[in-house]
């Protein structure tokens, strides 16, 4: 049978709206293939259908999603969307395929025996983990007037998944943790509800000059860590483990410029 | 209140040697406790902890983990901050304790405060010490972080009982595994001393709990749990009494967790054993492994160790030399054993366990699937099945699995009978040796 492939955004929209065209367009659905960005590498005997993203049906899939599937999935397929995984599309609609079809016992997420609702699953633990990494090993600057800024290097579009952790560590401080790769900003105005701003120049965190103390606090920590070792313990191996140097860029204790 | 406070220290030069002198105690976990902030303060805890850094030892740094003051009466052997070393000594105020905290809990340095003490003047003096710490980042800089404190033995319970409300986690070192190793090094301490407070923390947590079913705004009582420590190697106890010990603090007391600390060298004393090959860190290693299996998988410090067998297998894990010596319970099928049994196949853990569970309702799993779910193949495969069937042809023998264990490379897929095959080559004759100096020359010229 003819394989139908749907070229949709690479954004949860874009793969929501592209779900939702192949349900209202009753396609075959074990013929589809949802595919993010551009076409690659064309396939013979294959229909290539484009997707142009409408955020009112993709906000009815994630409805849908919702009352069907419940948050737990719902979640998962989210961080599943944030990773960079070319297969992230197919996948995600291979696990509401199945979820849909009613076959499945218990909660969908459980399912692993599924190739595609196991896709999801690796793809949202280690967009989860890469979450969880960047709590640790985010580091905020003071910068003049008390706010607080950090940049941050992801592989994956984490930074909507951050923001409710800080907020709710920080409700009394300005905050601004900016996405260096996909020039994002996530903005925590004290008291007030955080937001994004896309498409954010670099600029506005250049322009800003650090705090008087912020010199010596870091220098602080620094010392404060390297106080911490114990020399016949010694394993940087280990450290490394723990802390891979990718996510080192940005932290206070690993700057050579102290 | 007054106490002697070092005025001329700076603040930095303070936080060097009481970071310093913190270092040696092991416990740096921020977890047991998930709590959002009330929007009024800073701060709030994740039921799973975040360590934010790690040392150059590879050890998590979670917490700002000070002491007070490395000033002390006692004068236990082990400790770099014992009475009768000239170390340069200094205090904190509660002022600077709170500042410095706050200041790199915004920076996102740190996931709280972990604050002990050396004894200054008696225990209840410096357990009121640590009280006002705490009791004025908690409410005067409105703090909602992590906080894990000691209880200082011998201390007033009424103070113990105050900082018990403020704080998530409380720890009470018991130093040595038997009170004869406490009696020889650290004459100071008694047994006696050090359970009391631990049994008061315990009733506490318990009673604590009953009021929460109650009344659900009830001020919690350390809500994480109380944990311990132990040091590994200064005395002579084997690993059969440790984890006997551990058990017991367990079973009895109703620990979070007991942590081990292999003994680091740093005073010379001749009560103290000298470990030429460094701190012993594979027996740490041990049993931080057969730690877990008490706590996670269900075993019994007996089922482990035993008079006959008091020390960890050196090159064996302690779940997959269990097995080796419980074979008779294998192999375990996948599809159909229950939990428990799952937890038991080396390989395969406390999350991928679940997950088989979770996943089998949904039809049969395969050996490919067990991978994708996190199960470490290499070592499960010679102890499970699938649907009847084993991944490879292997032998259930205690000989033949210890030595594809141990063996790095993988030689199973290739080999199933444990000899290795290798491809012939002109260059690699097998009857000549390579020789530094002389070049290459045949075995028979060597003999």
């Amino acid at each position: 049978m003819e394989e139908i492939i749907v070229i949709c955004e690479d954004s949860e929209d874009g793969i929501f709206t592209a779900v939702y065209e192949v349900y209202a367009r009753k396609y075959p659905l074990e013929t589809v293939r949802i595919q993010t960005g551009e076409e690659g590498n064309l396939r013979l005997f294959a229909r290539y259908e484009k997707i142009a993203t409408d955020r009112e049906k993709a906000e009815k899939v994630r409805r849908t999603l919702w009352k069907r599937f419940g948050e737990g999935a719902c979640e998962d397929i989210s961080y599943a969307l944030s990773t960079q995984d070319e297969e992230k599309g197919q996948a995600v609609f291979e696990t509401i395929r199945e979820g849909l079809s009613g076959k499945i016992k218990g909660h969908l997420m459980d399912a692993l025996g599924y190739c595609g609702i196991r896709k999801v699953f690796e793809l949202s633990r280690s967009a989860h983990h890469e979450k969880h990494r960047w709590e640790e090993f985010l580091r905020f600057q003071e910068m003049d007037g008390g706010i607080l800024a950090a940049r941050i290097n992801p592989k994956c579009l984490i930074l909507p998944f951050l923001m409710p952790h800080f907020s709710d560590r920080f409700p009394l401080e300005n905050f601004l943790i900016y996405d260096t790769v996909r020039n994002l900003a996530g903005i925590h105005p004290a008291k007030k509800e955080w937001f994004l701003v896309r498409e954010c120049p670099e600029d506005i965190l250049n322009s800003m000059i650090l705090s008087e103390k912020e010199a010596e606090l870091r220098e602080m920590f620094a010392y404060f860590c390297e106080k911490a070792a114990i020399e016949s313990r010694k394993n940087r191996d280990l450290q490394r483990q723990m802390m891979p140097l990718r996510f080192r860029d940005f932290m206070t204790e690993f700057q050579k410029n102290l | 209140m007054d106490y002697y406070v070092t005025q001329e220290m700076s603040l930095m030069e303070k936080l060097g040697i009481l970071g310093d002198a913190a270092k040696y105690d092991v416990a740096c976990t921020s977890s047991g406790v998930d709590r959002k902030g009330d929007g009024t303060g800073i701060g709030n805890a994740v039921k799973a902890g975040i360590c934010h850094s790690f040392s150059a030892d590879g050890r998590c740094m979670s917490l700002l983990k000070i002491l007070f003051t490395n000033e002390c009466i006692y004068d236990c052997k082990y400790c770099i901050n014992r009475r009768s070393n000239d170390v340069p000594r200094a205090s904190f105020t509660p002022e600077e304790v709170c500042r410095l905290t706050i200041e790199f809990y915004r920076r996102n340095y740190i996931e709280g405060l972990f604050l002990s003490s050396g004894i200054l003047y008696n225990p209840t003096f410096t357990m009121e010490l640590i009280y006002q710490t705490v009791y004025k980042l908690r409410t005067e800089y409105r703090f909602q972080g992590y906080i894990h404190i000691k209880a200082i033995p011998g201390a007033d319970p009424e103070v113990v009982q105050k900082a018990g409300f403020l704080v998530d986690r409380m720890s009470i070192n018991l130093e040595l595994p038997t009170a004869e190793g406490l009696r020889n090094l650290a004459p100071n301490k008694h047994r006696k001393s050090i359970l009391t407070p631990m049994r008061q923390i315990q009733t506490g947590i318990t009673r604590n709990k009953e009021e929460l079913t109650v009344y659900k705004k009830a001020p919690s009582f350390v809500p994480a749990g109380q944990s311990t420590q132990m040091i590994i190697g200064a005395t002579p106890e084997n690993d059969y009494q440790i984890l006997s010990v551990a058990q017991d603090l367990y079973d009895k007391f109703d620990l979070k967790r007991v942590f081990y600390s292999a003994f680091v060298h740093v005073n010379e004393d001749k009560a103290l054993p000298v470990l030429p090959g460094g701190p012993p860190l594979l027996r740490e290693h041990r049993l931080y492994q057969a730690d877990w299996l008490l706590r996670y998988y269900k075993f019994r410090a007996d089922e482990l160790l035993s008079l006959e067998k008091p020390n960890f297998n050196v090159l064996l894990d302690p779940k997959a030399d269990w097995a080796l010596r419980h074979l008779e319970q294998f192999p375990v099928e996948i599809n159909r054993a229950d939990y428990e049994t799952i937890l038991r196949v080396p390989g395969i853990g406390v999350k991928s366990a679940g997950r088989i569970i979770r996943a089998r309702r949904n039809g049969n799993l395969g050996f490919e699937d067990l991978k994708k779910l996190g199960v470490v193949l290499k070592r499960a495969l010679y102890f499970i099945t699938c649907s009847g069937r084993m991944m490879y042809k292997t032998k259930l023998e205690e000989d033949y699995i210890t030595r594809n264990l141990l063996d790095k490379r993988q030689k199973l897929p290739f080999s199933s009978d444990g000899i290795t095959y290798r491809q012939l080559s002109l260059f690699d004759d097998m009857n000549f040796v390579q020789d530094a100096g002389e070049g290459i020359k045949p075995i028979s010229a060597l003999q």
